[in-house]
């Protein structure tokens, strides 16, 4: 377990490294939540503060972590491949559990750098009101988004494990998850057939408990219930990941195809 | 004795392939069709054969990479498809080429990193690296990033990562491929120091001469199929009967000594062009003959003839390339 948890925190800080050393990944932490972050305010310029708080400084922070977390599961599978180490990896004595968790927790470190400039630079370059909010509580509440993002973002690392499209998968899911998990607007004005697709993905969950946490009208049981249905679908996705870990990795030795690229 | 530590028995391994773009065709390919071997504790094994000879897929079976179509494998007492788990940290395996590394990351970063995923603990480590990058004669270049490196040094530096769990076994696929004379027998001196001090080394070669000095056995493999297995100096004995005639001929182009030596009925031989003067290698059983019989050609001038023993290539092209 000890060394584990050791080869767990070497990833991260291995995974921050390689990330960062790439011109790509550096536009996406510190360029585009800018953009996302401009684009949001000018489309909701006119809405209320909580709404532009709701959907331009939640919203456009989100895109940028989602972006950076899509980069860590599906690109750094790929990105292994590509150097030749995945197999490397795959067969070390840790169990690539530990590793593909520490690259996605790397990333969302990141991830969360790129949301906090988002935050500075709305704060500061258009004067938006920021809501008095529980230090204890919203730090919680971003304690389980990062839980219930990493466990998802690991279900797909594992997809990718085994595809060599994983690329073609990554730029085919980062910005569908923008749409339908509401990033920038409520899943309620999605068609109704979409609406239970988006009630599946802990993104969704995930925006929406942060969303509830900083409304300064949210009553204790709508946080109360915010949190627990994350938390529940957050376990669904263990189980899920837990299964399916199992069989990619037995799947990856029988096809035989991780150094392939 | 020593004790066996690999067994091989009747492995088998199939790929699923899939053909055409729009209507997906599935075909099976056989990569190893039903080999058994094993290496003894302390050996320098070596798996010789052409591309696409089931070497790699071996090494990747051994190594719990890939698990068998059929048959079982065991290796130091473990079954690699079952027990990957508890044999992982006593094995390492080297895979050629300039990847399996990370080339934005120095040296020592490269090594720290996989020495956690070895679960190696740190106060280990600290001795460890610097005597691994010591070793394979990187100390100076600890610090410099992987993608700074030449070939020869990234394949240094897998070799350090392939020590770093002091493994009782390193399996080595093509571990000197493209590299310059020099980095090759470095590479070599390396493995024979390891061999030495107890580890057991599988590796797979082209390179007939590496594998004729370092290798205590020798499998070779052909179309997935185990064709010999024996020491090289016993390999060698197979093809005693034969001798290699070697001489260069001037004043001739590689068509007309082909021509001459078909005329001659001499069909088994091999020309390379130097400088303007044809080498010729001519493996016979009577020897003698073969040199009268050039001598007594018009038009070739005949130099510096020598008749020698068979090389391991000569056993390898006999049998596997079906001379």
């Amino acid at each position: 377990m000890r060394g584990n948890l050791q080869a767990f925190f070497k990833t991260i800080i291995v995974q921050m490294k390689l990330s960062i050393a790439r011109p790509m990944f550096q536009f996406v932490i510190w360029i585009s939540p800018f953009f996302y972050a401009t684009i949001t305010y000018f489309v909701y310029g006119g809405q209320s503060p909580e709404k532009i708080f709701h959907y331009v400084v939640l919203g456009s922070g989100f895109m940028g972590l989602w972006t950076s977390i899509v980069y860590s599961s599906a690109s750094d599978i790929n990105r292994e491949r590509f150097y030749g180490t995945l197999e490397n990896i795959f067969d070390a004595p840790v169990s690539f559990a530990y590793i593909i968790m520490g690259k996605i927790v790397g990333n969302t470190i990141w991830g969360f750098i790129s949301m906090l400039l988002s935050f500075l630079y709305l704060r500061f370059v258009f004067n938006l009101e920021y809501p008095i909010v529980n230090p204890l509580l919203i730090g919680s509440a971003f304690l389980v988004v990062v839980i219930a993002i990493s466990v998802f973002a690991f279900v797909m690392a594992l997809v990718f494990t085994l595809s060599k499209q994983a690329e073609v998968l990554m730029n085919f899911i980062e910005y569908p998850i923008f749409l339908i998990c509401g990033f920038l607007f409520p899943i309620t004005i999605l068609p109704t057939w979409l609406q239970p697709i988006s009630a599946i993905l802990p993104p969704t969950w995930a925006i929406e408990l942060l969303r509830v946490v900083t409304n300064n009208a949210s009553t204790s049981a709508q946080i109360v219930q915010a949190i627990l249905v994350l938390i529940g679908i957050t376990v669904i996705y263990v189980v899920i990941a837990f299964v399916a870990y199992g069989a990619v990795d037995r799947k990856a030795r029988m096809d035989g195809k991780l150094g392939v690229y | 004795m020593s004790k066996t530590i690999i067994q091989v028995d009747q492995v088998k391994r199939t790929y699923e392939v899939k053909k055409g773009s729009w209507k997906k065709e599935k075909k099976f390919v056989e990569a190893v069709k039903g080999i058994s071997f094993d290496v003894k504790d302390g050996e320098i094994f070596g798996l010789l054969g052409p591309n696409g000879a089931g070497k790699t897929t071996m090494i990747k079976m051994l190594t719990t990479m890939l698990i068998p179509t059929d048959g079982t494998i065991e290796v130091l007492g473990f079954n690699p498809v079952h027990q990957h788990k508890e044999l992982r940290p006593h094995i390492n395996f080297i895979l050629g080429g300039e990847r399996n590394l990370y080339w934005r990351l120095s040296a020592y970063d490269n090594l720290a990193y996989f020495a956690d995923l070895y679960k190696i603990p740190r106060s280990t480590q600290k001795e460890r690296i610097p005597q691994l990058l010591k070793l394979v004669e990187l100390e100076e270049a600890a610090d410099r990033r992987v993608e700074t490196f030449s070939k020869g040094m990234k394949q240094r530096l897998q070799i350090a990562r392939g020590l770093l769990n002091n493994p009782k076994i390193l399996f080595l696929d093509e571990p000197s491929i493209g590299l310059d004379p020099v980095s090759a027998r470095k590479l070599r001196d390396i493995l024979r120091d390891l061999n030495q001090q107890g580890t057991t080394i599988v590796l797979t070669t082209h390179y007939m001469y590496e594998a004729d000095e370092l290798c205590d056995r020798i499998a070779f493999i052909n179309h997935g199929e185990l064709i010999a297995i024996d020491t090289p100096q016993n390999l060698k004995q197979r093809t005693n009967h034969l001798s290699v005639i070697e001489c260069k001929l001037s004043n001739s182009t590689k068509q007309e000594i082909t021509r001459l030596l078909e005329g001659a009925n001499i069909f088994d031989f091999e020309i390379h062009e130097e400088q303007n003067v044809m080498k010729v290698r001519i493996p016979a059983e009577e020897p003698q003959k073969v040199v009268s019989l050039l001598y007594n050609l018009q038009y070739l001038e005949v130099q510096d003839l020598s008749i020698t023993k068979p090389s391991l290539e000569d056993v390898y092209v006999t049998m596997v390339g079906g001379v």
